[in-house]
């Protein structure tokens, strides 16, 4: 179904991300990064010099000024993974874009801002966030990496674990614990720089999908960080802060998840086309027709649904239980597309050569991170009950 | 000093192209873009623009309506302003007629220095940019492997089959290009947004003074167009009785292939 959310402007920056694509996201380039474990810096330079990292990053700060308008964003998720070797590059950009940058252009001080975004539009300074913890994921409460108050900043300890691009990082937005118990406004965001002294990144985690981009365990011992690092320069408001860019956390999630769906509908369509089986084209038999026809079908409804809600993200409107709706359905919908896709792809669609496994594995942490699907349902459940 | 690129907008060759039996002209439903060799004359003005301060690339097309994204993407590029000659008179013109629109576009926009590609993609008639020349009474410098633009002259390298020729002219000058220029950069989120504000006018042959249907002009009229033939089954000559060497040389005897 043709989608209504683009106009002239999108289109012609499609075209700017496909001839990136032709040019910088050849299948060498990414058997590359599979085997670096993480995305070259000149990639993401070149990316950040087109204008396809750093989208969010206000204008005044030499990026796009796109922070409250996901549609630029989308079109990189969509060519990128279309292309069958851009899902770590898309990864990567994504935690800049969605996860990184947010935190320093909403909440940062005018310093904050001032010192890191012109940097992290051209991609010389890539972020990351970390929340999750070894004892602590969805239930952020949980964390326990504490910083301390001590003259002129903080004294950080505790780990981070499963941070997505937390080697390549050169900040990290970290959630950490500066006041007792659990109240919401016991939390702060410091951003670790690295190279702070006790600010180790741990070992880079074997993941079963992405294997181009990095994630990693980070440890802080006795780690100082300077007053001047705390995001928004006040205490206290790390847990708000999170919630805040929760609607685009999610909602990223889901329009990646639609874009993987129509590139596996498009690897799976072109692949039934040109295999024969009892002498004819696979396509031609009615059971590959009818799953071909649900697969479309969903991936219509995918996209109607994500340009509804990036409409209302532009207008400020989308809350984040209704992105955790998006979040938990998109996700499932892709695994059910690409479920269906390696099938049809019959044993080619178990070989990692093929776009289709790859996305696959990838696709299976869509379900898990950003929030599980359970914690999402209990958010949408919590949100028409009215009880906790 | 203002270079004027000619860029042409031609069915693009990653899609399927197809003739048109009634009006003898590719379909133009499957999307226009940019002819890859305009581009690589844009990236050659551009190159020299970038280092010398003062130095104004502008980009002059012929063609459809359609063709405006294709001319906001040499704007993205870094291109300053450009112009579009739309007109319904131009629908088919061959190059005489379009020559002659393109010399008067450019006697109308101004120019120290005119760089074209070498031939298009779609029509390879190859001839434009000499014929360009011949009308404004420039020198002209043909198939260009390199080009080197200066403050009041522009030599560069022809390569033929046995000898490389250097030549040079005083400007204004025609030059055209050919795929042995550099790849053509492109543009990003920043030159999309800059090209919105840049200057594109849009002409016609009426704002040119030129009359398409001028039958005292020599002009090229297509008479009949037809589908290439579908290629008939071939001779197939089997080995049964030992004898098939013979009868395969008999063969290429007859069709005078040996």
């Amino acid at each position: 179904m043709q989608r209504d959310i683009y106009d002239e402007d999108h289109e012609a920056f499609r075209e700017v991300v496909k001839e990136f694509v032709k040019r910088y996201v050849t299948p060498e380039k990414a058997r590359q990064w599979d085997a670096d474990g993480e995305v070259d810096r000149a990639t993401m330079k070149a990316a950040a010099e087109h204008g396809i990292v750093g989208l969010s990053v206000p204008e005044e700060f030499g990026g796009a000024g796109m922070l409250m308008d996901y549609r630029f964003r989308s079109v990189v998720n969509e060519e990128l993974i279309r292309s069958g070797h851009g899902s770590a590059l898309a990864g990567a950009a994504g935690i800049q874009d969605d996860l990184a940058v947010p935190y320093l252009a909403h909440f940062g001080t005018d310093a904050q801002k001032a010192k890191w975004l012109p940097k992290m539009a051209t991609a010389e300074v890539l972020g990351a966030l970390a929340m999750t913890e070894p004892g602590a994921g969805s239930d952020l409460r949980g964390v326990r990496t504490t910083a301390k108050k001590v003259d002129g900043g903080y004294v950080v300890n505790g780990a981070k674990t499963f941070i997505s691009s937390g080697k390549t990082a050169d900040i990290v937005v970290t959630f950490v614990k500066t006041g007792e118990g659990n109240r919401p406004d016991a939390f702060s965001l410091l951003i670790l720089e690295d190279g702070m002294e006790g600010f180790e990144h741990g070992k880079k985690l074997h993941k079963m999908g992405f294997p181009g981009h990095d994630t990693a365990e980070l440890s802080f011992s006795d780690v100082f960080v300077p007053d001047e690092n705390l995001i928004g320069g006040v205490e206290g408001r790390g847990f708000v802060h999170l919630m805040m860019n929760l609607p685009l956390e999610r909602l990223s999630i889901g329009a990646v998840a639609a874009a993987v769906g129509e590139a596996a509908l498009e690897w799976t369509l072109d692949y039934t086309t040109n295999r024969e089986a009892f002498g004819k084209q696979v396509v031609d038999f009615q059971n590959t027709r009818f799953r071909l026809a649900e697969m479309a079908t969903t991936v219509d409804v995918m996209w109607a649904y994500i340009d509804r809600a990036m409409n209302l993200y532009r207008k400020g409107e989308l809350s984040a239980d209704e992105a955790a709706k998006v979040k938990f359905w998109c996700t499932e919908r892709e695994w059910e597309i690409l479920d269906q896709g390696v099938q049809l792809h019959g044993g080619y669609g178990y070989i990692l050569e093929y776009p289709i496994a790859r996305a696959f594995l990838d696709a299976r942490v869509h379900r898990i991170y950003g929030g599980t699907n359970e914690v999402m349902r209990e958010i949408v459940a919590r949100s028409i009950t009215g009880r906790k | 000093m203002r270079i004027v690129v000619l860029v042409k907008v031609v069915p693009d060759t990653n899609a399927e192209r197809t003739l048109s039996l009634e009006t003898g002209l590719t379909e133009r439903a499957t999307g226009l873009v940019a002819d890859e060799i305009g581009e690589r004359a844009l990236e050659a003005a551009l190159t020299y623009a970038d280092a010398h301060e003062g130095t104004e690339v502008h980009v002059l097309t012929v063609g459809p309506a359609e063709a405006t994204a294709s001319i906001r993407k040499c704007l993205a590029m870094g291109a300053a302003s450009a112009t579009h000659v739309v007109d319904d008179g131009l629908v088919g013109a061959d190059l005489g007629l379009t020559a002659e629109v393109v010399a008067a576009a450019l006697g109308r926009v101004g120019y120290d220095l005119v760089v074209a590609g070498n031939q298009s993609t779609d029509g390879m008639g190859g001839v434009l940019p000499a014929m360009v020349a011949e009308h404004l009474g420039l020198p002209s410098l043909t198939n260009l492997a390199a080009v080197d633009i200066a403050d009041a002259e522009v030599s560069g390298t022809r390569v033929a089959d046995d000898a490389a020729v250097s030549l040079s002219a005083p400007l204004p000058a025609v030059v055209s290009v050919t795929e042995a220029l550099p790849d053509p950069r492109f543009p990003g989120f920043k030159g999309i947004m800059a090209a919105k504000k840049k200057p594109l006018e849009v002409i016609s042959l009426a704002d040119l003074g030129i009359d398409a249907d001028d039958l005292t002009t020599s002009r090229s009229i297509m008479l009949a167009v037809d589908a290439r033939p579908p290629r008939g089954a071939g001779v197939k000559i089997t080995d049964d009785d030992g004898e098939a060497g013979v009868r395969l040389a008999a063969f290429l005897a007859e069709n005078h292939l040996i």
